[in-house]
């Protein structure tokens, strides 16, 4: 599936201690055809990884429209969120992102077995992607004995296992260094290359450049 | 939930339980402990009430000195455990054996052992009676050394058919106790296994007890005085010439038992011991004691269950945020529950399969130092209801344990631990 991202007036707020609404998003509108790459850009604690999270399903906006080629994203329950989150996106974490008591390879492949989207020759084409990422010398190591660098490039690998129609991306390279980060470039252009929609907010130039992609601001909710 | 998501689930939850190792296993021995504790007392229990119950329809009646408990009359006549309690007359056997109300009486005399295992004086139609068939040989009492050894005894001491051995009199470690050097035991015979008592016992004539007992089988110059109560010492494997330890009876029907009890517990020096009535009451207690293990084995599983229920609740609030990695990659509430459960479940079942087999195999290293002190051969590997009850009750409180984390995990937020970052 290639997938066209759109959002309309999307608008979010969370509770705070008291139980107050805190606004984090108002009024986000952009869209993006299939293949595209959108940049998100702002501050720290502008809402960026919250559009993300938005666009993933794992929130509902309390207002707007978010529509992922012909799917409304605000309008679906929570199980037809996680079915389609686990069929249509991939989503690389700047940390928190592999799961502790697995090998490298089982990362990649667990986590798409559990959601129900593993091919039969998965479990191979995990091998090879880990491999053309670097790290045919660390399939069967736990993410504690990996180095930063390659825990991410075992994330994204994680994503281009699943072939998504759209991979969310929050600081995928920060905290690598420049080989590491050029290695996950590589790949994510790679996948952006084969169709997937990239949407990723990043605060590294290298990255955010890499890429010819839409820059929205969030602060300014504008297209850059 | 697809039928394929079950094998990567429990392999994430064997994981995580690897990852824990020391509570992992600190869980498990906590079940496996209680179970272990109750499998091997209710496979004991057992085989005391199988024993008892057989010994109790076998010989409704014993016959022994009075003084001595019927409980230890028992413990010494059936089971081959406990010391004669004393000694009565042959003439009670003899007025016993022309009784019309009695179908067979055995004559009963204990004095010696060998290799701890006592040596039964006894008729050969005791052990013809018993039922009990031959490995080897056969039940020949005609010359007085012959013996006939029970299959335990054979097996332990190594004596074989046409083997010689020298009797103990007194039991091993005891000090008064002496090796009888003046007539050496010739095995003519090796009973065939039964799990009863009878395989932890040597037989031979009565009249060669007598006779290694320094006095000829005569029991026409038996002594006047009813009964000779045991005293300490060497006295107390004493037996004389013409002089029981005691006789079982077979009788005709339980209203002659019931008169023969009286009759001979009122005649002096002797008592009759009812055996179903005294069965009846030692499985009562036994029961008793069932139940108290069944209670015992439930508030400790509770107080295990209680525990485990503590630790994963712990462990799962200490991976929130890998559990809410999985949901972001579209891992559905229920697939992360079930990881949860499969986690309460491996515990469980290990906990289970250790105690049962556990248990199990404790009755089965301890089987020699059972059978020596209770009397009773235990079957190891025999299932018993008390093992039914504490397994289900594992399983379900399990089961129970596995659904509280599972709803537990369900119930959390985890998207909220995305929003964190």
């Amino acid at each position: 599936m290639k997938a066209r991202i759109e959002l309309r007036d999307v608008a979010k707020s969370f509770s705070d201690r008291e139980g107050r609404p805190v606004p984090v998003l108002t009024g986000v509108s952009f869209s993006i055809d299939a293949g595209g790459v959108v940049m998100l850009e702002g501050r720290s604690g502008s809402g960026k990884s919250t559009i993300l999270n938005l666009i993933a399903g794992l929130f509902r906006p309390d207002s707007g429209e978010i529509i992922i080629g012909d799917t409304r994203m605000h309008e679906l329950g929570e199980a037809r969120r996680d079915r389609f989150r686990a069929r249509e996106i991939g989503y690389v974490f700047q940390m928190f992102n592999l799961l502790s008591p697995l090998s490298s390879l089982e990362n990649l492949v667990v986590p798409l077995a559990l959601a129900g989207g593993l091919d039969p020759d998965g479990r191979a084409r995990a091998r090879n992607i880990l491999v053309s990422l670097g790290l045919a010398d660390h399939l069967e190591k736990r993410p504690y004995e990996l180095s930063v660098g390659q825990r991410q490039r075992v994330a994204v690998g994680r994503a281009l296992l699943k072939r998504p129609a759209v991979l969310l991306a929050d600081e995928p390279t920060a905290n690598l260094d420049r080989e590491s980060a050029a290695a996950v470039i590589d790949a994510l252009r790679a996948l952006v290359a084969s169709g997937t929609t990239l949407v990723a907010a990043t605060h590294d130039p290298v990255f955010g450049q890499a890429f010819d992609a839409l820059r929205y601001n969030v602060e300014t909710r504008g297209v850059v | 939930m697809s039928h394929p998501r079950i094998g990567p689930a429990l392999l994430l939850a064997v994981r995580y339980l690897n990852a824990r190792a020391f509570a992992t296993a600190v869980s498990i021995a906590a079940i496996g402990i209680s179970l272990l504790l109750v499998v091997s007392i209710s496979v004991i229990n057992f085989a005391v009430k199988k024993t008892a119950v057989e010994g109790a329809i076998r010989y409704p009646l014993i016959v022994g000195p009075e003084g001595a408990s019927s409980v230890q009359l028992i413990f010494s006549t059936i089971f081959h455990i406990d010391k004669p309690t004393g000694t009565i007359p042959f003439s009670v056997y003899e007025q016993l054996s022309a009784d019309k109300r009695v179908i067979a009486s055995y004559p009963i005399a204990v004095a010696d052992s060998v290799q701890s295992y006592p040596m039964v004086g006894t008729s050969a139609a005791f052990l013809k009676d018993l039922g009990v068939g031959l490995v080897s040989g056969a039940i020949d009492f005609s010359k007085p050394e012959n013996a006939v050894l029970g299959a335990e005894v054979a097996d332990r001491t190594g004596l074989g058919l046409g083997d010689t051995f020298h009797g103990t009199h007194g039991a091993v470690g005891d000090e008064a106790a002496h090796v009888h050097e003046e007539i050496a035991y010739h095995v003519v015979g090796i009973l065939e296994p039964t799990g009863g008592p009878e395989d932890a016992a040597g037989y031979t004539s009565y009249e060669t007890v007598w006779r290694i007992h320094g006095v000829a089988a005569d029991h026409d110059a038996q002594p006047e005085s009813p009964s000779e109560n045991t005293g300490d010492g060497h006295d107390k494997y004493h037996l004389s010439s013409g002089r029981l330890t005691a006789v079982l009876v077979r009788t005709a029907n339980p209203v002659y038992t019931g008169q023969l009890e009286r009759e001979l517990t009122l005649a002096p020096g002797t008592q009759g011991v009812d055996t179903g009535r005294a069965i009846r009451r030692m499985v009562g207690y036994l029961n008793k004691g069932e139940k108290l293990v069944e209670v015992v084995t439930a508030v400790t599983l509770a107080i295990a269950v209680a525990m485990i229920l503590v630790t994963l609740v712990m462990s799962i609030n200490e991976r929130r945020r890998e559990l809410a990695l999985l949901r972001s990659l579209g891992v559905g509430r229920l697939t992360i529950s079930l990881i949860v459960m499969f986690e309460a479940l491996v515990i469980t079942v290990f906990g289970a399969i250790i105690g049962v087999g556990g248990g199990h195999l404790a009755v089965w290293w301890a089987e020699v130092p059972i059978q020596a002190s209770l009397g009773v051969s235990v079957e190891p590997w025999v299932w018993t209801e008390l093992e039914s009850f504490a397994v289900c009750v594992t399983l379900v409180a399990g089961q129970l344990l596995a659904m509280a984390g599972m709803i537990w995990t369900y119930r959390m937020n985890l998207v909220e631990e995305v929003a964190k970052d």
